[in-house]
């Protein structure tokens, strides 16, 4: 099995010019360290573009990830709240998600659905599906134009500083709206950090999770969490249980990349020798081929 | 500043013969991974060996000496120990009492300055119940042990704890010496310069929100007494021991804190490496390296 890492992880604007770690040496870096595959944040292709055009920016990327053989497997899109995310402007960039995503070459863009306020506490699943998959459902010929598979992620929510369950929070309501929109076009990413989240709400676990998707399950977020922040540590700092994670993925024969989404740049010192460092102690921390190994002996 | 890493975590899984560390492959690894110090935790087969052997004999001073010498011989100065933990019930008795013993003339063997012994910490005393009794009997339990530290020329640093509430499904609250305050009412009373104090960062994020107290606040707060730390992180609920950045500590401040009142320490880690290690030696030693890599106060209060 691969493994890849978000470039995301690396790059975020500090708000020093000199400072910031542009997507095309965060690309770098994530080969630097060993990685398989990237998985690129479209939202940050956009950012600070100086005089290049963002088609340039993207030529750029995948040729770097071409020398350095690295497989862009997956893209992440542009997110916001529900007030935002479901504007026509937001729609708009939605679309032009899906073209970088073929512009790349890559063959999955993660979307994020969206939580209606006043679904939390899991309210209303009627109004939450139909609002999500009429806003899907306007990707579709997008992604049949550039052959691009919308892989729709799990999320958390959360109301007055509590974490509660809204739109995505279990993998049965992800494959019922992928059965509403269609499977030939239509996956799931799970990130197992979020799942993690919500484990103590729905007593769904992310082993649970991957059996129950079973095929529709394409591209992952791979992080951990002690259940009450979104940390995006490293498998094993946290409470996954990642021998069973591993057995899982055997068992339903994932066939995509073991990509990591970690926040490197969140808390320590924002420097490039560290973030190199943090992203090759997961390389070696993680490597899905060992931590399945490890599995099989119990 | 120098940094040091605690060997008990290292040893967690002597009880697996596949993952058995010796204390040479333990201080090779800190070695390898850049590390300046070691706390040298009297617990496992150090505490077995430390209860069986009389700090008379000469096996007793050979062993020390030994250790002594395997840490040099990895570049790293044993900086600081700590004592094994017992039950209130049986923390006054002689029989422990001759342990600790024990221990600080180890300390010196070892070639440290500090020994860590937790203060005695009565079940009923949780929050700020029965300050003057926790007080009375520790204040008596310190000065018992003030002429062996002048004897062997030892500082025994008192930590700030924390205890379970039985009463509020085990939620970890304040007991003794949570509040810098406390401690240092033992130090002004005790008046010897064989106390100092050791803050556990992880324990005073824990009771921080009762006391109203922050690991960078009590840095402050100690100035000149604070000898020697337990670094550690966790989300304000559990003692679990994490590397830096892996919880709630700002550690920016905390740096800042620390060089602020001018500490002259080591940045001691006490971290629960097993959570993390449930494989084999090659996981723990880039362990290991990464986390000395990312605890560096002096690129922390960048």
């Amino acid at each position: 099995m691969k493994i890849g890492l978000n470039q995301n992880g690396i790059n975020k604007y500090t708000g020093i010019p000199e400072e910031w770690i542009t997507p095309e040496e965060s690309v770098e870096l994530v080969a630097d360290a060993g990685y398989d595959a990237v998985d690129v944040c479209t939202y940050r292709l956009v950012e600070h573009l100086g005089g290049s055009t963002l088609e340039e920016r993207c030529a750029r990327i995948k040729e770097i990830c071409d020398r350095r053989g690295l497989e862009i497997s997956q893209t992440h899109a542009h997110r916001g709240e529900y007030d935002v995310a479901t504007t026509e402007e937001f729609m708009q960039k939605l679309f032009k998600d899906v073209e970088i995503t073929a512009m790349l070459g890559c063959k999955y863009l993660v979307v994020h659905p969206v939580k209606p306020p006043e679904c939390n506490g899991d309210k209303d699943y009627a109004f939450r599906r139909k609002v999500n998959v009429d806003r899907l459902k306007r990707l579709r010929p997008y992604l049949e134009k550039y052959d691009v598979i919308c892989c729709i992620e799990n999320l958390f929510s959360k109301e007055n500083g509590k974490y509660c369950l809204n739109a995505s929070c279990t993998t049965n309501e992800l494959l019922d709206w992928v059965n509403e929109l269609g499977e030939d076009r239509y996956a799931v990413c799970l990130d197992t950090g979020h799942l993690n989240l919500n484990t103590p709400m729905t007593g769904e676990t992310v082993p649970d999770a991957i059996r129950n998707l079973g095929k529709h399950l394409k591209v992952m977020h791979v992080h951990d969490n002690y259940t009450n922040n979104d940390s995006h540590f490293f498998p094993y700092f946290g409470t996954i249980d990642w021998a069973e994670t591993m057995r899982a993925l055997v068992e339903i024969g994932y066939e995509g990349v073991f990509s990591l989404e970690l926040t490197l740049y969140k808390k320590i010192p924002f420097e490039k020798e560290l973030l190199l460092a943090s992203a090759k102690y997961a390389r070696k921390l993680c490597d899905p081929n060992d931590m399945i190994k490890r599995s099989m002996k119990g | 500043m120098k940094v040091g890493m605690d060997m008990w975590s290292l040893f967690r899984f002597n009880d697996e013969p596949e993952k058995f560390i010796s204390l040479e492959e333990g201080f090779n690894m800190l070695e390898i991974a850049g590390f300046d110090c070691v706390d040298f935790g009297f617990f496992g087969e150090q505490e077995k060996f430390v209860r069986d052997h009389d700090e008379q004999e000469k096996a007793f001073e050979e062993y020390y000496l030994n250790v002594r010498n395997l840490a040099e011989k990895h570049n790293l100065k044993i900086n600081q120990t700590h004592a094994p933990l017992i039950a209130f019930d049986d923390a006054q008795g002689d029989e422990y009492f001759e342990v600790l013993i024990r221990c600080i003339k180890a300390t010196k063997l070892l070639g440290a300055d500090y020994i860590v012994i937790h203060p005695l910490q009565p079940p009923t005393c949780l929050y700020d119940n029965g300050v003057d009794y926790r007080k009375e009997i520790n204040l008596k339990f310190f000065r018992r042990l003030q002429p062996v530290l002048e004897e062997y020329d030892v500082i025994e640093c008192i930590e700030n704890l924390f205890r379970p509430d039985p009463d509020a499904n085990k939620k970890l609250v304040p007991s003794s010496c949570s509040r810098p305050e406390e401690i240092l009412y033992y130090l002004e009373n005790l008046n010897s310069d064989r106390f100092g104090v050791c803050l556990d960062t992880g324990h005073m994020l824990l009771t921080g929100d009762y006391t109203g107290d922050t690991p960078q606040g009590a840095i402050r707060k100690l100035g000149k007494h604070l000898k020697v730390l337990h670094v550690h992180d966790n989300f304000k609920e559990k003692d679990e021991h994490s590397p830096p950045y892996f919880g709630r500590g700002d550690w920016k401040e905390i740096a800042l804190a620390l060089k602020e009142v001018n500490y002259q320490g080591v940045f001691n880690l006490e971290l629960t490496l097993y959570r993390y290690m449930t494989f084999n030696k090659i996981g723990l030693q880039e362990l290991l390296t990464f986390i000395r890599k990312i605890s560096n106060p002096d690129n922390m209060v960048k």
